[in-house]
């Protein structure tokens, strides 16, 4: 048997450690795909500007602003968010020098000025440390009723600069808040922005609502409802408030998805006992029928560019899920594991696809290709369901249900498996559509 | 010693004790009796688990209402307790996944049917629900399923189909809310809920 020398031993080793320090100067590149993840550390300091507003309860606006970009870039695993003192924004733009000694490789500076009444201004820098460059600036101006939107937006800023891909910050999450026990029966359509806050509710809790989509640009939203006047979809728009039923044919319509920003969608309708999945363009009011099978077809979500539909359908026996041309052509199997599966959703990337998978053990979140390889598995609950992605790519959103009288919850996790979040802000929460980056 | 009233080993339909001075007599004596005897009894066998699908019990019409879907809690239609008492039940069962009519739910809606021909002015809609076994959509689907199986079962038994229509509630109106498997039985249902007169 060989033995090694010590002397290459050392050599090897010194190598190995050579080729993983990056050289200054040089732009971090991240990968979350493989292997081991390590963290940036960053710091992102209050910068005071001397104010507060009603929201953030006599904090100063810029430690409150602050806290928000620190919490979404938390989110991701990726960071290592170091501790800095305050600043005062007379300081601002804030200096790398200051920073060096902290062992940060970014700093994030971000001053709030307000803008007159209504308007505030908020000046986002992405700097890098080592180098004392700035990688990236915006000025972002909203109205001071969005506060805490000009944080989300900053923090897409340094994470879009950072891994190349959209930030998911500025974005709400549309869902079915369950009110009371789970027998009251009380389901109610609510939007919130994706770190929890800005509860807003949408329907007044009397009738029937489910499914809820949110569009690409988290301006409308597409929902089932069943009600007085019978089962409909209802394009809503958040903007104007307009409120449009769908002219479907007869049966129960629910699970709108949006195709893209054409403004058609695909839906399912159930009737006598048979499910299928339409394509619905609500302006020229065209309805096509994409499957006809006896049974059950469900679930459709398009890919990004519209071309491809997945969908689950049980025409096999069990639960599986199906690709499909956007017309409804070369429909073709694509689980094949053993277990049954439902709820995809196409990756904004592409490249990858979300399910749910059902077992009598469990249901579980996993990811696979859209061909169906190379399936993996990302989350262990005892029933986990319902994925919805990130606009990043990056995380998915899902509902988890607890044994027993328990009210159901959301959490995030990211492409590595690992849970990183759960959304505390309320519970009984079902159903979650992930909106597009708010323009 | 844990005396459990008697009234719970005997079967439902049986007579009920009916006040509590006599359970504690007959409590008081038990105890005398049986402490005379070496190793104390243990407390009363645990309750056999309840069948799966429940036997019609005539409940108050009002709550029969208010359990089903929200957008009827306010109606009363005075038809609904004699519908009941007539067929049995408003509800019926199924197994999980699937809409099958079994020979239970078929002897139901032969009686429900039989309700509904002898009062024409009548008009129905189905409930169907599942267990939260399913995921979201899927379950929307079989809940439609299982109501549509009902219908196909009611029409064919003499009731125009003009009468009923459909709802599917998947698995967001529960009317048990935990996890174990006579939860799920109990929401694996289809419920007949009579519309007031004029709807």
């Amino acid at each position: 048997m060989k033995t090694i020398k010590p002397a290459w031993a050392m050599a090897c080793a010194t190598f190995l450690l050579a080729s993983t320090v990056p050289a200054m100067g040089q732009p971090l590149r991240v990968d979350i795909t493989g292997g081991e993840k390590k963290t940036i550390p960053i710091v992102v300091p209050d910068v005071l500007v001397g104010a507060a507003a009603p929201e953030t309860q006599s904090q100063d606006l810029g430690t409150y602003l602050a806290a928000v970009i620190r919490a979404d870039l938390e989110s991701t695993g990726l960071f290592e968010i170091l501790p800095a003192a305050p600043v005062s924004s007379r300081v601002a733009p804030l200096a790398a020098a200051t920073y060096r000694a902290s062992g940060a490789q970014i700093l994030v500076s971000a001053a709030v000025r307000m803008n007159g009444e209504q308007a505030l201004t908020y000046e986002c820098a992405y700097i890098d440390v080592f180098s004392g460059q700035t990688e990236a600036s915006s000025t972002i101006t909203l109205d001071r009723s969005e506060l805490r939107r000009a944080a989300h937006k900053c923090a897409d800023i340094i994470f879009s600069n950072i891994t190349g891909d959209p930030g998911h910050f500025d974005t709400r999450i549309a869902y079915i808040q369950r009110e009371g026990p789970k027998t009251s029966g009380k389901l109610r359509l609510a939007i919130m922005d994706q770190d929890g806050a800005g509860i807003r509710p949408i329907s007044n809790g009397a009738s029937h609502v489910t499914t809820p989509a949110f569009s690409q640009d988290g301006q409308t939203l597409a929902y089932s409802v069943q009600d007085q006047s019978g089962a409909a979809i209802v394009v809503q728009s958040l903007r104007t408030g307009a409120v449009k039923r769908l002219d479907l044919p007869e049966g129960i319509p629910f699970g709108p998805a949006f195709i893209g920003t054409t403004g058609e969608l695909l839906v399912t309708i159930a009737r006598a006992g048979n499910s299928d999945i339409f394509r619905v363009d609500p302006s020229s009011n065209t309805v096509r029928a994409l499957t006809d099978m006896p049974g059950t077809d469900t679930a459709p979500s398009p890919s990004p560019d519209g071309s491809l539909i997945i969908f689950e359908s049980d025409r096999s026996g069990t639960s599986q899920i199906y690709v499909m041309n956007a017309d409804g052509s070369n429909q073709r199997r694509i689980t094949f594991s053993g277990s049954a599966y439902g709820a995809p959703a196409w990756s904004p990337q592409g490249n990858l696809i979300a399910f749910t998978q059902k077992t009598e053990a469990a249901f579980r979140i996993g990811i696979m290709r859209p061909d169906g390889s190379r399936e993996r598995l990302l989350t262990d609950g005892w029933q986990d369901e319902a994925p919805s992605w990130a606009p990043s790519g990056r995380a998915i959103i899902f509902q988890r249900t607890l044994q027993g009288d328990l009210p159901s919850e959301f959490w995030t996790t990211d492409l590595a498996g690992t849970v990183r979040r759960k959304l505390t802000a309320n519970r009984g929460l079902t159903q979650p559509s992930w909106s597009g980056l708010r323009p | 010693m844990n005396c459990k009233p008697a009234q719970r080993h005997l079967p439902r339909d049986k007579a009920m004790p009916s006040t509590r001075s006599d359970q504690t007599i007959s409590c008081a004596t038990a105890a005398v009796l049986l402490g005379l005897l070496a190793g104390c009894q243990r407390p009363a066998q645990p309750l056999p688990a309840p069948p799966v699908f429940p036997p019609a019990t005539v409940s108050s019409p009002s709550s029969r209402i208010f359990e089903s879907s929200v957008d009827n809690a306010a109606a009363w239609t005075p038809g609904q307790s004699d519908f009941i008492k007539f067929s049995g039940s408003d509800t019926v069962y199924f197994t999980r996944g699937s809409s099958d009519i079994d020979l239970e739910a078929s002897a139901i809606l032969d009686r429900q049917a039989q309700w509904l021909v002898r009062n024409p002015g009548i008009r129905a809609t189905l409930h169907g629900h599942t267990d939260e076994r399913e995921t979201g959509q899927a379950a929307l689907a079989i809940a439609e399923r299982r109501a549509s199986a009902m219908r196909r079962h009611l029409v064919s038994r003499g009731v125009a189909v003009e009468r009923l229509s459909v709802k599917s509630f998947g698995k967001e109106q529960p009317v048990a809310a935990g996890s174990t498997q006579t939860d799920w039985a109990r929401n694996r249902r289809g419920q007949t809920v009579l519309l007031p007169l004029g709807q």
